[in-house]
Formats: structure tokens, C-alpha cells, sequence
């Protein structure tokens, strides 16, 4: 009784000191961009939607664009912002309605800011 | 679009890796189910991915996932049939106050420890699109689960189903595998309603009606095959197909009431009648197409979603170490403790918690609804799998080096002396 209850009242402990415990602000799964319509950037050509596609693992994510050649990088959660080498926005949002919205540097384009609305909350796969 | 060409190129290599990684590690003394589990994350990102990206992205492109995943799915579905049926509650029964004991500090305890560990992980591979209660149950439950066909599969390998030990290791591991299912039920309810728009009272509800249902009425009807399996000596290809959509009615019933379609599978086999040969036949059935053709294919989409040391730097490995010595803590020391405290010697109490750590492909299903239902994240994922195959695999050089295979004989032989 002893090796049974002791260890599930640890448990009830635990999910309660959990509780308190702030995780990063969730991102992952099919994103729709919208670009700034003025921006006239050819790397922004081959983009279709959903154009983004976040992996999150805490505050780590891997973004691929949707541009044919799957194009993939990393990027870092850092409180509400996201930071990678060719991306900066800012996160908004309940995590059901999560709004991404900064810029992109592409290569050999003026920075092209953009707003993105996340498709769909759950992350589906690894693969 | 499906590519017929490509899913049965698909299924040729994965089926093909699959046997041939599985008989190097029959060679090396390990269970053919390793190998095939190994050979799942080699044709993934972790090593052909990583070695040929270009030959990898060709064999299987994303998009071709979607079907590989149906195909595994439905393996999935007849496996987790052939596991309720494999289990007889009637083999918990006798094993007095080792097993109960056993049983039930060998979920508690790794449990404990994995919610312990959830307060760290949480805020390092998660997010708050999920709860830290989700979390810390989920890795709860993961970190408490056996691989009941695995461990029965080394016990027949090492002639050890008729030992005291053996007995004993598949009462606790059928006992942890059903409470660990049923956790995992809760879990799937819990994080499913959070997401839905479905009231959980309808969720739990309807699963206690389903299961007064599958136990007092559907339990009852099933006889019936038994009675026509001895008239005939076998089934007719009709009743074998009513069984096969008595499955899958049970499996769209847990699916439709927002657990998932594995339990309702697991539950018919689990109600069928256990008489040796009734299940005997059913088992040869129903098991040979599923765990040479569509198991490795469950395999291989667990490896291809899985990127063991691809991204994340040192402190996945770090994360890995935890997470390994933590799993191995919670199952292997408190099963072995509780055993030792129930009254067996260190030797078969050490045996015995090194048997419930062998974690196998039941843990990989597991991590997989929890990948897709967004509890755990690719990573943890990742690291979860890693402490699968590292339990697994562990399990019987660990197990000769305890208790060596002489030993272990003479028991038996000592064992069937006493009951002549």
C-alpha cells in the first residue's frame, strides 16, 4: 500500500507543482502567409499555400517553405518572438489562433514583411 | 495521388530491410521484432536520410506517407487484436502477492518518475499548445508500459514461458499493459477534449456504455465462434471475416467516441474466448500477414518520422541519457525492488525487472498516437524511441548475464520435477 500511495501522492504533487510551469508558445503545424502585396521579390514566386510548415520542439523549430524544393531551416522561440537567419516575427495568439507577423530576408530581395495564420493547432507528423 | 508503383517499391525495401536486419540480430541473440524495429529507423532520416538524402527523399517523398501510414494502420489494428487475444486474465490469477505487488509498483514507479521528469522537459521540448497534466501523464504512462508480445516472444526464445519467473513476468506485464492502456485512454480524452468541440462527459460516457457493451453482451455472443471452431475443427472464411469485422466495428466505435481506434481492437481480443486451441487457431490467423507484412511497414513509418541526433545539438543527447536512465529506474528498479520485497531472491527479482523493462513495439505505438495527437513533440518523440530500442535491446544480454541461460534451465527442469 506503502509502494503504491506514496508514489501516486508524489504524482498529484508533481502535476501540481506543473502547473506552474510556462512552456514556449506553441507554432508548429501548416501556416498561410500572406506577403506584403506590394513587395516585388522573385523568391516569393514559387511559394504555395499553406507556404510554411513548422516541427516545434520546445523552443527549438524547423520551418520548411512549400516552394517545391522544401526548403528548410531552423529558427528559435525566444518569449513571444521568432528568430531565425532570414526571419524575424512576432507571435500572437491564443494557441488555437495563433498569428505569426515580421518580415522575411530573402536572398537578393528588400526584407518582405508578412502576416501568417496557422491552419491547424495540432502537430500532425514528424516525417 | 496514390503512386501504386512507388508504395509497393515502398513496401518491397522496408519488407526486405526489415528481414535482413532481423536475422543479424537473431544472430547477435536479440528477438527478430528488434531487428525489424532497427531496420524502421535506418530507412528514416536517422541514417539513410542522413547517408542518401536524394535516394531517401526519392523512396519515400512525403507524400507518399499518407498511404504507407494506412497500410500501417491497419496492421496496427488486427496486432493490437492479436495482443487481447494473447491475453488471458486467467493467468493473473495465482500468482499470489509477488505479482500484485510487482504488477503494480512497476507502473507507479516509473510513472512517478516520468511526471518527475516532465517538469523538466516540459518547458525544453514542449509548448503550450499542450498542458503540462497531458504531458506529464503521457510521459507517465510511456515510461510505465511493457512490451507484453516482446517479452513472451524472449521467453519462448530462451524457454522460459514454464519458469516461475517467466510465469510471473507476463501476469505483471498483461497487468501493466492493461492499466497502461487505460491511462492511456484517459490521456487521449483529456488532450483530444481540450482540442474539440465534443463535451468530454459524451467521451466518457459513451466509453463506459461501450464497455459494459463489449463485456456483458458482445462477450457473451462470442462463444459462438468457439462452439462452430469445434464442430469443424476450424473456422470457415465467412466467421473469420465476421471476426475480422467485429474488430473493426470495435476499433470505429473507440475512434468515433475520441479515444482511438487501438483500444476498441485490443478490447475484442481481449473478450474473445481464451481456450488454448481456439486461440491458437485465431492467433496463427490472424498473425502471420499482420507481423511479417504490415508490422515492419508500422516500423518503418515510426522510423521515418523518427531523426534520432538530427537537429537540436548535444542537448538531445543530454535529454536522451535522462530520459533512458530514468525509464530504466522506474522499471527496472522498482520492479526488481518490489519483487525482492515480496519475497524472491536478488537473482530472479533482478531477472524479473529486467524482463518488465523491455519496452518493444508497444511503446512505439504508444509514442506514435501521442506524436499524433501533438503531445509529445518530434524530438521527445525522437528520444522516446531511442529509450525503446535501447530498453529492448538491452534486455537480453542483461538477462544472461544475471541469471545465464543453465540456470535458468534448471529451474524449469526443477520446476517440472516438482509438479510430476
Amino acid at each position: 500500500m506503502l509502494l503504491v500511495g506514496v508514489p501516486v501522492l508524489c504524482l498529484f504533487g508533481i502535476l501540481e507543482m506543473g502547473k506552474g510551469i510556462a512552456a514556449p508558445l506553441s507554432i508548429g503545424g501548416e501556416w498561410t502567409v500572406q506577403f506584403d502585396p506590394a513587395a516585388n521579390c522573385a523568391s516569393l514566386a514559387p511559394l504555395r499555400q499553406p507556404a510554411l510548415s513548422i516541427s516545434q520542439s520546445g523552443p527549438g523549430v524547423l520551418i520548411t517553405l512549400n516552394d517545391g524544393r522544401s526548403t528548410t531551416f531552423p529558427a528559435t522561440i525566444t518569449g513571444a518572438t521568432l528568430t531565425a537567419a532570414s526571419l524575424t516575427a512576432s507571435i500572437a495568439g491564443k494557441p488555437g489562433e495563433r498569428v505569426l507577423q515580421g518580415r522575411f530576408d530573402f536572398d537578393g530581395c528588400a526584407p518582405v514583411a508578412f502576416r501568417a495564420i496557422r491552419q491547424a493547432p495540432a502537430k500532425k507528423s514528424g516525417a | 495521388m496514390l503512386n501504386l508503383f512507388q508504395l509497393v517499391l515502398q513496401i518491397a525495401v522496408i519488407l526486405v530491410a526489415a528481414r535482413v536486419v532481423g536475422f543479424l540480430f537473431q544472430k547477435i541473440n536479440q528477438p527478430q521484432v528488434m531487428g525489424e524495429m532497427v531496420a524502421g529507423i535506418l530507412l528514416g532520416p536517422s541514417l539513410l536520410g542522413w547517408l542518401a538524402p536524394g535516394v531517401s527523399a526519392a523512396l519515400f517523398p512525403p507524400a507518399s506517407l499518407a498511404y504507407l501510414n494506412a497500410l500501417s494502420q491497419v496492421g496496427l489494428v488486427v496486432f493490437m487484436f492479436v495482443v487481447g487475444l494473447a491475453l488471458n486474465p486467467t493467468e493473473l490469477h495465482g500468482y499470489g502477492h509477488a505479482a500484485v505487488l510487482t504488477s503494480h509498483v512497476s507502473i507507479v514507479a516509473p510513472f512517478c518518475l516520468g511526471g518527475l521528469t516532465a517538469l523538466y522537459l516540459y518547458p525544453r521540448l514542449s509548448d503550450d499548445g499542450v498542458t503540462f497534466t497531458g504531458f506529464a501523464l503521457f510521459m507517465g504512462a510511456a515510461m510505465s508500459i511493457t512490451a507484453f508480445p516482446v517479452l513472451a516472444r524472449i521467453l519462448t526464445e530462451r524457454g522460459l514461458v514454464r519458469s516461475r519467473m517467466g510465469t510471473l513476468a507476463i501476469a505483471c506485464a498483461a497487468v501493466d499493459d492493461v492499466t497502461g492502456w487505460c491511462i492511456l485512454a484517459y490521456i487521449v480524452v483529456l488532450v483530444r477534449v481540450t482540442h474539440a468541440s465534443r463535451s468530454a462527459w459524451v467521451t466518457i460516457a459513451g466509453s463506459i456504455v461501450y464497455v459494459l457493451v463489449m463485456l456483458f453482451v458482445v462477450r457473451r455472443l462470442l462463444p459462438a465462434f468457439e462452439r462452430a471452431f469445434r464442430r469443424r475443427g476450424e473456422l470457415t472464411d465467412n466467421l473469420v471475416a465476421v471476426i475480422v469485422v467485429l474488430v473493426l466495428v470495435s476499433a470505429l466505435a473507440t475512434e468515433w467516441l475520441g479515444i482511438h481506434l487501438l483500444f476498441g481492437a485490443f478490447l475484442m481480443g481481449a473478450i474473445m474466448p481464451k481456450t488454448p486451441d481456439f486461440v491458437s487457431y485465431l492467433l496463427h490467423k490472424f498473425e502471420s500477414v499482420t507481423v511479417v507484412l504490415l508490422l515492419p511497414l508500422f516500423f518503418a513509418f515510426t522510423g521515418l518520422r523518427t531523426r534520432i541526433g538530427v537537429g537540436g545539438g548535444s542537448a538531445i543527447w543530454l535529454y536522451s541519457a535522462l530520459v533512458i536512465a530514468v525509464a530504466i529506474t522506474g522499471k527496472l528498479g522498482g520492479s526488481m525492488f518490489a519483487a525482492r520485497l515480496a519475497g524472491m531472491p536478488w537473482r530472479e527479482a533482478a531477472s524479473l525487472g529486467i524482463l518488465m523493462n523491455t519496452r518493444g513495439l508497444m511503446e512505439l505505438v504508444i509514442l506514435n498516437i501521442g506524436l499524433d495527437i501533438g503531445v509529445i513533440s518530434p524530438a521527445m518523440f525522437s528520444i522516446m524511441v531511442l529509450m525503446a530500442l535501447v530498453t529492448t535491446f538491452m534486455t537480453t544480454p542483461l538477462l544472461e548475464w544475471v541469471y545465464p541461460a543453465r540456470l535458468l534451465k534448471a529451474q524449469v527442469v526443477g520446476a517440472e520435477k516438482n509438479v510430476a
